[in-house]
């Protein structure tokens, strides 16, 4: 590097020397220190304060949009969609989102994401909100302890979601019903639950569902719980009268199930996805289970018109038994009809009512033989089934049965199956026959007839007391100082008398009829009370040959 | 500048010592006789005056007044929303913000890009007048208006950045985006241009003219 | 000090060390890179959100057809300065050690060439004027860039100013002898 030749620097003005414009920077190896570690600071900050990046697969991105779109735990956002974009197989849609940081421990591999958009279901309406603000997506938080960054998203909310306490259970049922999913379910007319799913058998004969029953009330499910259809409107109409039963308009417009326990039962809870049978309403529901049953054919006199299945078998107003059908049979032999009454009868109930202590330990040995002995007691004590009528307003019938004490003796015959069931007729119908017949007896008899014979002889018997009387009068007042006279007259009567006396004497002869007419009639009353003294009932009844 | 040039006879130009000053280094050489030459220290061309600089700038500066009319003709930004369409240039971009109440900041703009790119143009034309005419008037004035062209010049793209960072953010949507208009475009050509025509130019040349000549 | 003839400003006595310069550019860089990692500022509105950094400022000029504007807006806001403080260090940290790096004097013209297109100081106040015309109408949150960036802006114009040609060709000579 050559070196500028020095100019004489005398002729060279001097530079005029001014203050510098820039101050000196006082820096040292600080500085650059101070930024790599405020940096470092900065960097760490901001990784931490990022979050999660995630990604949801969806069917749809409808109503999802980049940047704006949020992830919402109960209702607190969370997250932010970033980015949408088509999955490689073109089949769905995946959604890259930026989760925050304190809600990282969310990404379990059982949290679920779902939409939030208006829907309606059987539930309800739900996320109208969305309208205005535009959908979100929703989380529901799972317990498992992976984490996951990739999620498949739902189509449609989750009834039940992790936090929700509660347990879950099998309910089967021959059809659905008018229950679908999100059909509540009642206990004591309070909702407890919701039908999660519902799904037909592999046999396809059955449906079977599943509810969920929410926290308390999945403790009353028990061993002894019945679930039922409770959907719309029950009514019954049967012996006991009418009945209307609903559990509420929910459940008349959307169908629903209900559930209690047996009354009495203390059975303990039963774990989650216990299956139960889903009756079709309550009565059949709560019903005690039979655990025997004992099937009779009873033969009744009588019409069997307002006896239908499912009539009760009652012992004393309590019910021991169900009439199962009823049947019309043509015995060919006899050449008549037969109607056999089918009937189940729940030798348990009897038991269960009388033993406590002493028996119950003796008839738990075998219950065959000992509910067979039972029933051969009773009815040999006179234990008879009767068809009675349990309501007068719709005629319905129903077996009654009563210990008649007086009845025929009878037995039952085990071998032929099913035995037969002594009955008796109805009582009261016995009586309405006899009135009947009294009543037709009664109208036969010619009362006016009797009256008037009966009156004629008395008055032929009092005319001829009176001529009697008469007669004696006048033996007594004429006749005595007649007789005088008599006497002297008898004298010359007697000669009259022999003169009347003669055989054509007309006195002779008027007495002598009328004491044939007086034996007459007094062999004719006699004959009358002789024949009233053998045959009083002939007064009801008449002389035979009168009477039919 | 109420200034007067300094009472110097003559001052010694490096020129008339057969001096030169490498430009990129800002050595002061002695000159060779040499058609071309390098700065010995770091191998740069030297050059005693910048090679055409009077005519290359005088282009450039022409260019450049030629653009800034589409500069503020032409929309710099258009908002678009659900509802409408609005264009905005430069000068009805300072009028938005005027009337929003940010009086300072729309102040800000319309210094940075309108005044400023006019200056910088009016000032080179200036300049380049006075040095073609190779007039000796106001020189120190001229000279200070060429620092301060030089110092300004590149305020002038502070619209460019504003818009640039609109454009990028506002895309949503359901609510609004922001496109950039050719009036940016053409903006950014003024500062460029004006730029290169300040770096051309060679101030020395207003000093060429002796007062005596 | 002043020239005579014309007021301009002349040589400056050489008071700063390299390794004023070096750390200098060191702190300078990791602005640089900290700036344009995070994004300058973040806004929503309708509940919608967005951020963008510095380069994505250029992007989005990119994305909409004006690639020689964003190629300008990204030359002046990130390579530019990128370019300076590597080069310089690129220079310096061999000359601190008394060794010159190959290729010294071009880097040292490289330097002096792309200094004048360094605008972080303009690109600082654009994005002021952007975040006010923003904050009309959305929720504006400044991000960690906007900081650093305003950081990176007052130890950009430092490194510049200490590095002036002068100093750096002595510091260049210092090592030779």
């Amino acid at each position: 590097m050559t070196e500028p030749a020095e100019p004489d620097l005398g002729d060279l003005p001097r530079a005029v020397p001014t203050q510098s414009r820039w101050s000196r920077l006082p820096l040292i190896w600080i500085l650059p220190s101070v930024v790599v570690i405020a940096g470092a600071f900065v960097v760490i900050h901001e990784m931490l304060a990022q979050g999660t990046a995630i990604q949801i697969q969806f069917r749809t991105a409808e109503d999802l949009e980049a940047n704006k779109t949020k992830i919402r735990y109960k209702d607190v956002e969370i997250g932010e969609v970033r980015a949408i974009h088509v999955s490689q197989d073109r089949d769905s849609v995946v959604v890259d989102a930026m989760i925050h940081p304190d809600a990282s421990d969310y990404l379990v591999s059982d949290t679920r994401f779902w939409v939030v958009r208006p829907r309606v279901s059987a539930a309800g309406v739900t996320g109208l909100g969305t309208l205005v603000s535009g959908a979100n997506i929703s989380i529901d938080v799972g317990k498992s302890t992976d984490r996951r960054r990739y999620f498949v998203g739902l189509e449609v909310p989750p009834i039940v979601t992790a936090n929700l306490q509660g347990r879950e259970f099998i309910l089967h049922a021959d059809d659905l019903g008018s229950l679908s999913i999100g059909s509540s379910v009642f206990y004591r007319h309070i909702e407890a639950g919701q039908v999660v799913g519902y799904d037909l058998d592999p046999t396809g004969t059955s449906v079977t569902l599943k509810v969920f029953i929410n926290a308390p009330f999945d403790t009353y499910v028990t061993a002894a719980t019945r679930f039922w259809q409770a959907s719309g409107i029950d009514m019954s109409l049967n012996s006991d009268g009418v009945r209307l039963r609903t559990e509420s308009l929910t459940s008349i417009l959307q169908g629903g199930v209900a559930f209690q326990g047996l009354p009495g039962s203390t059975a303990t809870a039963v774990p989650k996805d216990t299956s139960f049978p889903l009756y079709p309403d309550e009565e059949r529901a709560m019903r005690p289970t039979e655990t025997e049953v004992r099937s009779f054919v009873m033969f009744f006199n009588g019409s069997l018109r307002g006896l239908s299945a499912g009539a009760p078998v009652e012992l004393h107003g309590i019910g021991v038994g169900e009439v199962r059908s009823v049947d019309v049979e043509y015995d060919r032999d006899a050449g008549s009809l037969r109607f056999p009454v089918a009937v189940d009868i729940y030798p348990q109930r009897i038991r269960g009512r009388k033993a406590s202590g002493a028996h119950s330990a003796r008839t738990a040995a075998d219950p065959e033989t000992s509910g067979r002995r039972l029933i051969d007691s009773l009815v040999a004590h006179g234990l008879r089934a009767e068809l009675k009528t349990g309501n007068l307003l719709t005629g319905q019938k129903y077996v009654e049965l009563d210990m008649h004490p007086d009845a025929m003796a009878e037995k039952v015959y085990w071998d032929e199956q099913p035995s037969v069931f002594p009955t008796v007729s109805n009582g009261l119908d016995e009586i309405q026959d006899s009135v009947a017949s009294i009543a037709r007896r009664l109208g036969k008899v010619p009362f006016d007839q009797i009256s008037y014979r009966l009156l004629s002889t008395m008055t032929s018997l009092e005319q001829t007391l009176k001529s009697t009387d008469q007669l004696m009068r006048h033996v007594d007042g004429t006749l005595a100082p007649q007789v005088q006279a008599t006497l002297a007259e008898a004298q010359a009567a007697m000669k009259n008398a022999k003169d009347l006396l003669a055989q054509d004497a007309p006195l002779q002869s008027d007495l002598g009829a009328t004491l044939l007419q007086l034996s007459r009639a007094a062999k004719a009353v006699s004959a009358l009370v002789d024949y009233l003294e053998r045959h009083p009932e002939s007064l009801l009844r008449g002389k035979p040959g009168d009477s039919p | 500048m109420g200034r007067r040039e300094p009472a110097l006879s003559d001052p010694v130009t490096g020129r008339s010592l057969g001096l030169l000053v490498c430009l990129s280094c800002r050595a002061t050489v002695r000159r060779v006789p040499a058609a071309y030459s390098r700065c010995p220290r770091c191998h740069a061309r030297l050059h005693e005056r910048k090679p055409h600089s009077l005519a290359i700038t005088t282009a450039l500066v022409i260019a450049a007044a030629v653009l800034y009319v589409p500069a503020n003709v032409l929309p710099v930004m258009s908002t678009r929303t659900l509802i409408d369409d609005e264009s905005d240039t430069i000068m009805s971009g300072v009028l938005v913000l005027l009337q929003s109440g940010s009086w300072p900041i729309a102040v800000l703009v319309f210094i940075a890009s309108i005044v400023v790119p006019l200056l910088k143009i009016l000032a080179l034309g200036i300049l380049l007048y006075s040095a073609w005419r190779r007039s000796t008037r106001r020189r120190l004035q001229r000279s200070e208006l060429f620092r301060m062209v030089e110092f300004i010049g590149r305020w002038s793209m502070l619209d460019i950045y504003a818009v640039s960072l609109l454009a990028t953010l506002v895309q949503i949507q359901s609510f609004a985006s922001i496109i950039v208009g050719w009036g940016a475009w053409s903006f950014g050509a003024v500062v460029v241009l004006t730029l290169l025509a300040a770096r051309t130019f060679d101030e020395r040349l207003l000093w060429d003219a002796s007062p005596h000549d | 000090m002043q020239c005579v003839r014309c007021s301009g400003p002349l040589q400056r006595p050489a008071t700063a060390a390299i390794d004023t310069g070096i750390a200098l550019a060191a702190s300078t860089l990791v602005l640089l890179v900290l700036s344009n990692l995070y994004p300058l500022v973040a806004m929503r509105v309708n509940g919608s959100s967005r951020d963008t950094t510095l380069i994505g400022a250029a992007r989005g000029l990119h994305a909409q057809g004006f690639d020689s504007l964003a190629a300008l807006v990204f030359l002046t806001t990130v390579i530019a300065p990128l370019i300076q403080i590597l080069t310089l260090l690129y220079v310096l940290l061999p000359l601190r050690r008394g060794r010159q790096a190959p290729g010294q004097h071009a880097a040292l013209r490289v330097l002096t060439q792309i200094r004048p297109w360094s605008f972080v100081e303009v690109f600082m106040l654009g994005a002021l004027v952007a975040l006010v015309r923003l904050a009309k109408f959305a929720d504006i949150v400044p991000g960690v860039s906007l900081w650093s960036s305003a950081l990176l802006m007052m130890s950009l114009s430092a490194l510049t100013s200490i590095t002036t040609p002068e100093q750096l060709w002595r510091w260049a000579e210092g090592s030779r002898r």
